[in-house]
């Protein structure tokens, strides 16, 4: 017993000796990209400073500034370059896996928000205690029901919203496993469809963070300047964005997003849903709160560098 | 005996040179992304063209007040 004590014991010292060891050298160990980055400064670095060191000895003006400059550039080349990153495929198959599972969710409830979405709205209420301006949601049509005209009417359903987005419009009863219940009738007037929180508004308060601004101040034109500025400057993730309006139909607006990451990234979420597209859902919430109307995927191209969608604008009654 | 073989204005000068390569730098930076294997952090580029063009200023004010004292 004695024995067998003594042989965990020895056991437990051996994994906490490696684990300590483990430990000690991670905390000097570099990454590839701190050794990328040191790549480039650390000759500048150590070569400057021996310039420095001999200038000083030999009292030398362009060794002083051969080293000052080397230790200075060298310094810089370190500060500036970004160690870390993540790879684009992580935030891809991230947005897929999350889209997935809203669809897999909302199918169950008898809706499907397919590649087509003709039938998927993203507006913001007008109503303070649904978040207002601050808050958008996505009108989702129920299977076999056609939007029709210039107007939307959401109010009976934003009626029936509480402040946490709860009492959405349609009751389904899930029979018991292994029960022949019947699913109940749903009356008439809650077949048109529901309102779920739009999942990209946490990307418009990060943009709208980021800018120091609210969309709901700027005109297309603007709105237009600001997001090319994000997704170019800020996130590059594009090259170029524009957002403008037809210039036959006031109630189109015409966005291109060029750039082959976006292009990407669309290119797969639009097989998925472009409702749940993060770019093309974010653009149209943005114009949604920009314009006060509710915005709809009227059609959308995609190639190998480019995206373009034409969104309908709606009135919200 | 040993000594660096400059003064202050020397750096000053020197400071000066730089902070106009680094700010003109930060500017021209075109906005490549995701397919090159160092990124640069553009915001950090700014800081240190910003410093040293500062720097350059003070050293510029403690000459001339040097000249005028």
């Amino acid at each position: 017993m004695t024995e067998q004590l003594e042989h965990k014991q020895d056991h437990h010292h051996t994994i906490n000796e490696d684990y300590n060891q483990y430990h000690k050298a991670s905390i000097v160990r570099l990454n590839s990209h701190d050794k990328r980055r040191l790549v480039f400064a650390l000759p500048m670095l150590v070569v400057g400073s021996i310039a420095l060191l001999f200038s000083y000895i030999y009292s030398s003006l362009i060794l002083t500034f051969i080293g000052l400059g080397l230790v200075f550039w060298g310094s810089v080349l370190y500060y500036i370059t970004s160690s870390r990153y993540y790879p684009d495929e992580l935030f891809r198959v991230a947005v897929e896996a999350y889209s997935k599972g809203i669809i897999n969710t909302l199918s169950t409830l008898g809706y499907t928000i397919g590649s087509r979405d003709a039938r998927v709205m993203l507006f913001y209420p007008r109503q303070l205690r649904l978040g207002g301006l601050t808050q958008g949601y996505l009108f989702i049509y129920k299977d076999g029901v056609e939007p029709e005209g210039k107007m939307i009417k959401l109010t009976q359903y934003l009626e029936r919203l509480d402040e946490d987005g709860k009492g959405n419009s349609i009751d389904i009863d899930i029979p018991a496993r292994g029960t022949a219940a019947p699913i109940t009738s749903i009356p008439a007037d809650k077949q048109q469809g529901m309102i779920i929180k739009a999942p990209s508004q946490g990307l418009i308060d990060l943009f709208e963070s980021r800018l120091d601004t609210n969309f709901a101040l700027m005109s297309i034109d603007e709105l237009s300047m600001s997001i090319e500025r994000l997704f170019m400057e800020e996130f590059m993730l594009a090259d170029s964005v524009d957002i403008k309006k037809d210039e036959e139909d006031d109630n189109t607006i015409r966005v291109t997003v060029k750039g082959r990451d976006t292009a990407k990234i669309c290119s797969n979420m639009h097989d998925i849903s472009i409702a749940l597209c993060p770019i093309c859902s974010t653009i149209a919430l943005a114009i949604s709160k920009s314009t006060g109307k509710a915005v709809m995927v009227k059609e959308s191209s995609i190639g190998k560098r480019r995206v373009d969608t034409v969104y309908s604008l709606l009135e919200i009654v | 005996m040993y000594a660096f073989a400059f003064n202050l204005w020397d750096i000053g000068l020197w400071l000066a040179v730089s902070s106009i390569i680094l700010l003109i730098t930060s500017e021209l930076l075109a906005p490549y992304y995701g397919r090159m294997k160092m990124l640069i952090d553009v915001k950090r580029l700014r800081i240190v063209a910003i410093g040293s063009g500062l720097t350059f200023l003070v050293i510029a004010a403690i000459r001339i007040s040097t000249i005028i004292g």
